[in-house]
């Protein structure tokens, strides 16, 4: 008898109630939404299981009045269930990064369907649909976490970290914002968010330097120009840390450079050169850095933390802290590698 | 040291953590969580001498009360948590039958079975943590769990109060096993030490801001583990640590709830009763479950306050 009412405990145990086959999941990749007119409208990348034809996965279009309609709204097109546990990027358009994410990230958590690990993109200057084409979750992705590897001019975190700073009141969110031309996808910087505001985006140029600042590994190319003939070096293995005394931040960068391009005549063999080009080098940087910083203090925009940072020390919040305080640079550039070759000759 | 009592100590005091407690404890006291963390455990020590002076002999209308009172508040606990989670579309009564049909098998055996079964689940649980830690820890950030002492110190005491007494109540389905007092207070402090472990990964890896915002931050937390960067969705594995504990404590329950009523045939229809009255009623019914998990320190503080009273009226006999 015991061994009956034991068996017919494991029985039940399984969980079998909300069982749906493998087959009868449609794997939901990457997620577009736009807004207008009233409506979201959405791209779903759905991965194909079946034997694969001409192509990996098939973009299904859906559209709500609110994010969950949606959604809901996807299932009336498809024959599977979709399933977000694989979810890789959301791209979101401008408007929608600029008016409706909130109700975006309120649905996307709240959902226990969906994974918080996937990429947030902001889409500029182009349409979703014809940015949706094959594999573009996994393109997005691969894309993303190659430029981190090289130069590092994007936000390679996942939707809970950009969560986490749009929740705290001490620091604003950024996000990947990349752009589509000639068919590819092109990363064009990090988008700034006020509160759940999408602002604008850093250029390439100023997005490495924001990762600097954030002690992300991000590479910077300083280029020096002597007798109309440049020498390129590239920033890597920055460290930056920050003092705070009353209304004065000082932010101290300790950065390697390496010689990548020498068009100019300067005698490498010679050790004084290497001073002189990390005293130019350390000048356009704290040029560069001022103008970000001066961008940022005029827009309000407190990406970088300054008052979280401030915050951990002295306990006291002050959501003006950007705007109030006196920031000084002071950078350390150490020159270590000059590649294989010391110079080519110049005729 | 007894590890048989250190496991029923470890499994009874930790259940009501998981959806119930640290959801309260970071809503209220944020990033100062680990020093309610500390109070509470020093203000269970005191709850932990108290409870040992008690004396049930003619109190059994409270004890009835106080467990039923458990019970609705784990099945509630189970029920909420699974129904979320893992078997949306699954009926409730569905989810609960097989965990009592084996609560109720498990709860008629003998009690030294049950001790070294536990230890042997005690030894899985801390093992289990030990890895979800060791996991956890490339995603920690100390700094997202500094400064302290910036909540109200209003909040960070709400905390410690709703900490130790959630965990140092139910210790009262123990009192039969009689374990010295200075025992039980450093198998206490070993298991707060494993709860506090538990508050500074969730901290540190979600941050308090977002910590506040989810009903199970302990279980969100988990979703984050990625091994080898391709083995995902492990949190449905690591989470097992509080199956077991709702486990025991159900057994306790339905152990302390027989002797009481003696009866199986009662015992089993009031069982039925508070099943249903949970499943159908209750976490059914968000209104409830909120109420129910909002007050329950309050409601457990009240027990706690009625079985006091067997402590005077044991001085006056």
């Amino acid at each position: 008898m015991k061994k009956y009412f034991l068996i017919v405990i494991l029985l039940l145990l399984t969980g079998c109630y909300d069982y749906v086959e493998i087959n009868d999941l449609g794997f939901i990749s990457a997620v577009g939404i736009d807004y207008q007119d009233g409506f979201y409208n959405g791209v779903f990348e759905l991965i194909k299981t079946e034997e694969i034809q001409d192509s990996q996965s098939i973009m299904i279009n859906a559209t709500g009045q609110t994010i969950n309609d949606l959604f809901e709204n996807l299932t009336l097109k498809i024959t599977k269930s979709p399933y977000y546990h694989h979810l890789k990027t959301v791209v979101i358009s401008k408007e929608v990064a600029q008016n409706h994410l909130k109700e975006l990230a309120d649905y996307l958590i709240r959902s226990p369907k969906i994974r918080n690990e996937f990429y947030l993109v902001i889409l500029e200057d182009s349409n979703l649909p014809d940015v949706f084409q094959e594999e573009v979750g996994q393109k997005i992705v691969s894309l993303i976490k190659t430029s981190n590897k090289q130069i590092n001019v994007v936000f390679n975190k996942s939707f809970e970290d950009i969560l986490e700073k749009l929740l705290n009141d001490k620091i604003e969110a950024t996000a990947t914002v990349i752009g589509f031309q000639d068919d590819h996808f092109i990363l064009k910087g990090i988008g700034l968010f006020k509160n759940y505001q999408y602002i604008t985006y850093l250029d390439t140029s100023k997005s490495s330097l924001l990762n600097i600042l954030n002690n992300e590994d991000a590479k910077y190319p300083i280029k020096l120009e002597y007798d109309k003939k440049l020498i390129e070096l590239e920033l890597y293995n920055t460290k930056v840390k920050y003092l705070f005394n009353h209304n004065q931040t000082t932010i101290h960068i300790n950065a390697e450079a390496k010689i990548l391009e020498n068009t100019t005549n300067l005698d490498l063999r010679d050790h004084q050169i290497y001073e002189q080009l990390e005293n130019d080098a350390i000048n356009i940087l704290n040029k560069d850095m001022n103008d970000l910083l001066n961008y940022l203090k005029k827009e309000n925009i407190d990406v970088i933390g300054l008052n979280d940072k401030q915050f951990k020390k002295s306990r006291k919040n002050n959501p003006q802290y950007l705007i109030n305080t006196n920031i000084k640079i002071d950078i350390t550039i150490k020159i270590n590698w000059k590649g294989t070759i010391f110079q080519i000759d110049n005729e | 040291m007894n590890k048989e009592h250190l496991s029923l100590t470890y499994f009874i005091s930790r259940p009501f953590f998981f959806g119930i407690i640290y959801s309260q404890l970071f809503n209220l006291s944020g990033n100062d969580s680990l020093i309610s963390c500390v109070i509470g455990t020093l203000l269970g020590f005191i709850i932990l001498y108290l409870i040992s002076k008690m004396n049930f002999d003619n109190h059994q209308t409270i004890q009835l009360l106080f467990y039923l009172f458990l019970l609705i508040l784990a099945l509630c606990s189970i029920e909420t948590y699974v129904s979320s989670f893992l078997l949306v579309k699954t009926p409730k009564i569905i989810i609960i039958i097989p965990a009592i049909m084996l609560v109720s098998y498990v709860s008629f055996k003998d009690t030294n079975s049950l001790k070294k079964c536990a230890f042997i689940f005690f030894i899985i649980s801390t093992f289990s943590l030990l890895i979800v830690s060791l996991l956890l820890s490339s995603y920690l950030n100390i700094s997202n769990v500094l400064p302290f002492f910036t909540t109200e110190s209003l909040g960070i005491l709400k905390g410690s109060v709703i900490f130790a007494i959630m965990s140092c109540v139910p210790n009262i389905l123990l009192k039969e096993e009689n374990m010295p007092l200075k025992k039980q207070i450093i198998y206490y402090l070993m298991v707060s030490l494993i709860n506090t472990l538990i508050c500074f990964l969730t901290l540190a890896a979600l941050t308090p801001n977002v910590a506040k915002i989810y009903s199970y931050p302990e279980y969100m937390v988990l979703k984050r583990i990625k091994l080898l960067s391709f083995i995902e969705n492990v949190e449905n594995i690591s989470v097992l640590i509080w199956y077991f504990d709702f486990f025991f404590l159900l057994v306790f329950i339905f152990k302390r709830l027989f002797n009481l009523i003696k009866k199986r045939v009662v015992f089993g229809i009031i069982i039925a009763l508070t099943t249903l009255l949970t499943t159908f009623y209750i976490a059914n019914n968000y209104y409830l479950t909120i109420w129910l998990y909002t007050y329950c320190p309050l409601i457990m503080l009240v027990f706690f306050l009625l079985f006091l009273t067997t402590i005077s009226s044991e001085k006056h006999k």
